[in-house]
């Protein structure tokens, strides 16, 4: 990703100090900024591709930065948070970030956090073929193959996947892919969020070569779920 | 003590019926006076049962019936014998004094108690504080100590300086595994624990609890014996999985890597049982329950790492979902650690 222009937003100078270190060796052009209204600042006048957007700042909540960043832009937000509490993970997630971290990190699972949010600019809808591991979708005919053969899903099942590969590497809420499959509003959304487990465990069940250590579909503890893939 | 005044009033009145009564059989074969030792036992009993309001009623009560009931003219509060006034002012003062006294004694025992409890609580506190003290800076060592010599050696090579790093990396995770589990503590014992059920699937809770140690099990063997049909069960999720994971994470360090990990499910009267066994050195049996104390470390083996925090929160949380959890020997060697979640909320 030579030359993508990450804008890394957290009050901790030295946090600040090892990402610009550790993300320039990977290519990454690096702006700074630490609080809310700095990273806005900095959202117009260094234009980044992508944001790192740490929760805990000291002029304004997080959420709140991530929902005025929104307003203006569809940038990708990794959003980053020493609290481990999935309410504040769905939080952010709601709020327009596209992916959570919480601390401490590894670099490496990062640098894949920022691969996955940044496919999203180059992906579109009418791309033909999905490929990860031994699964391949094609979207345009419909077909879904684990190596050579041919899997029958229904036709929600088919949409469950389908949210899920064009997100591919992103975590998504419950209540996303339920917005998505099932163009239920908040109000509804209790009921259905069983029908989404049941579908998520037939997709296992059809997909996965061991579906009691599932590879493709990842549960994300109290939030949702991720497709794994990583080109 | 004295707090169930008009009940320990009401007691002391039978006290000193019951000792007239016995007095009435004994004053065919002794002299009144010798009576007065009887109600003077009443007030001590008093003393020690009911404290010092109703020893003192005793002690009045007693004068009255002694007087009364065995002082010549019987059956009449008159005194034949100015002597027996005498008998009166001193069984009550003796009376009075022997409740005091009885009093006092109970308080200096309950305070000498009170005061070992505290000096026993604070070389608990101690301990415990050492304890985590210990836990806590021991990783902080070898990060402080490789990373300071990388920092200030300029002439280690290759090999050293990646051992070096490695060393620091690990510390560090084991570091932050040990902050998590306090935090865990911390938030249990302030009762601060938010359990968030929603229908979950265990085959789901398994599997994610498995894919957290896919470094450890890649050479391991693991088998998986969950039915298709087991019902989904309110749960919350992630506290679960701390739970799966904590007893996976012993399964793992506790026995030998050669031998299989079993995990089952099925459900047993109205709940799910989860069973995780492993064939290593197992727990002594009178340590099955103990395990699940905090800071409790099972003694061997000895080179083992980890907080001693684990099984302790897991009960903590099983039991925030009514459940519960158990450690036991498996025939042939090893622990089954059971953990059943009723299966309606």
């Amino acid at each position: 990703m030579s030359g993508t222009r990450v804008l890394i937003v957290d009050d901790e100078r030295p946090i600040r100090r090892y990402l610009k270190a550790s993300l320039a060796s990977h290519g990454y052009v690096i702006s700074e900024a630490a609080n809310g209204q700095e990273a806005l600042d900095a959202l117009l006048s260094t234009k980044p591709d992508v944001i790192i957007l740490d929760l805990g700042l000291p002029d304004m909540d997080g959420i709140q930065v991530a929902k005025l960043i929104r307003k203006k832009s569809q940038i990708p937000i990794v959003v980053l948070s020493v609290r481990e509490e999935e309410s504040d993970k769905i939080q952010a997630l709601d709020a327009g970030a596209d992916d959570y971290l919480t601390k401490p990190f590894s670099t490496g699972e990062l640098l894949a956090r920022l691969r996955a949010v940044l496919r999203r600019l180059t992906k579109t809808e009418d791309e033909a073929v999905f490929k990860t591991g031994k699964l391949t979708v094609d979207l345009g005919k419909r077909l879904v193959k684990v190596g050579s053969r041919e899997i029958s899903l229904t036709p929600t099942e088919y949409e469950v996947l389908k949210v899920l590969i064009f997100n591919a590497g992103k975590v998504l809420t419950h209540r996303h892919i339920l917005e998505q499959v099932w163009q239920k509003g908040a109000e509804s959304y209790e009921g259905t969020e069983h029908l989404l487990r049941v579908n998520i465990s037939n997709l296992r069940n059809k997909l996965e070569p061991n579906p009691n250590r599932p590879t493709y579909i990842i549960t994300e503890p109290g939030v949702g779920y991720r497709l794994k893939y990583d080109d | 003590m004295g707090k169930r005044s008009s009940l320990s009033y009401f007691y002391s009145l039978l006290l000193v019926a019951v000792v007239s009564g016995l007095g009435e059989v004994l004053q065919r074969f002794v002299a009144p006076t010798n009576l007065v030792m009887l109600y003077l036992l009443a007030v001590v009993v008093a003393a020690i049962w009911w404290g010092l309001g109703p020893s003192v009623f005793v002690a009045a009560w007693g004068v009255l019936s002694f007087d009364f009931l065995f002082v010549p003219p019987r059956f009449t509060l008159a005194i034949h014998d100015l002597e027996y006034i005498v008998t009166f002012i001193v069984m009550f003062v003796v009376g009075l004094v022997i409740s005091t006294l009885t009093v006092r004694m109970r308080q200096q025992a309950e305070e000498a108690r009170q005061v070992q409890v505290l000096r026993e609580t604070e070389k608990l506190q101690t301990a415990l504080f050492n304890s985590i003290s210990h836990d806590l800076r021991t990783p902080l060592v070898s990060v402080t100590g490789a990373l300071s010599s990388l920092v200030q050696d300029k002439n280690l090579d290759q090999a050293t300086q990646e051992e070096l790093l490695l060393t620091a990396y690990e510390q560090a995770q084991r570091l932050n595994v040990f902050v998590g589990d306090l935090l865990d503590t911390a938030r249990l014992e302030a009762g601060a624990l938010r359990v968030s059920k929603k229908l979950e699937e265990v085959r789901d809770l398994v599997g994610t609890a498995l894919a957290r140690f896919e470094e450890p099990l890649k050479d391991r063997k693991v088998t998986v014996d969950i039915p298709a049909d087991l019902p989904h069960i309110p749960m919350d999720f992630s506290l679960m999985l701390k739970v799966l994971v904590n007893v996976l994470d012993n399964a793992i360090k506790y026995s030998p890597f050669h031998l299989p990990i079993d995990i089952q499910a099925q459900v047993v009267d109205h709940a799910i049982q989860i069973k995780v066994a492993d064939r290593g050195l197992g727990i002594p049996e009178d340590d099955l329950k103990r395990v699940f104390e905090k800071f409790y470390r099972v003694q061997r083996p000895k080179n083992v790492e980890g907080t001693g925090l684990g099984l302790s929160i897991c009960k903590g949380i099983v039991e925030a979902h009514g459940g519960k959890i158990q450690a036991e020997n498996r025939p042939g060697g090893g622990t089954v650690m059971t953990i059943a979640i009723p299966v309606a909320p």
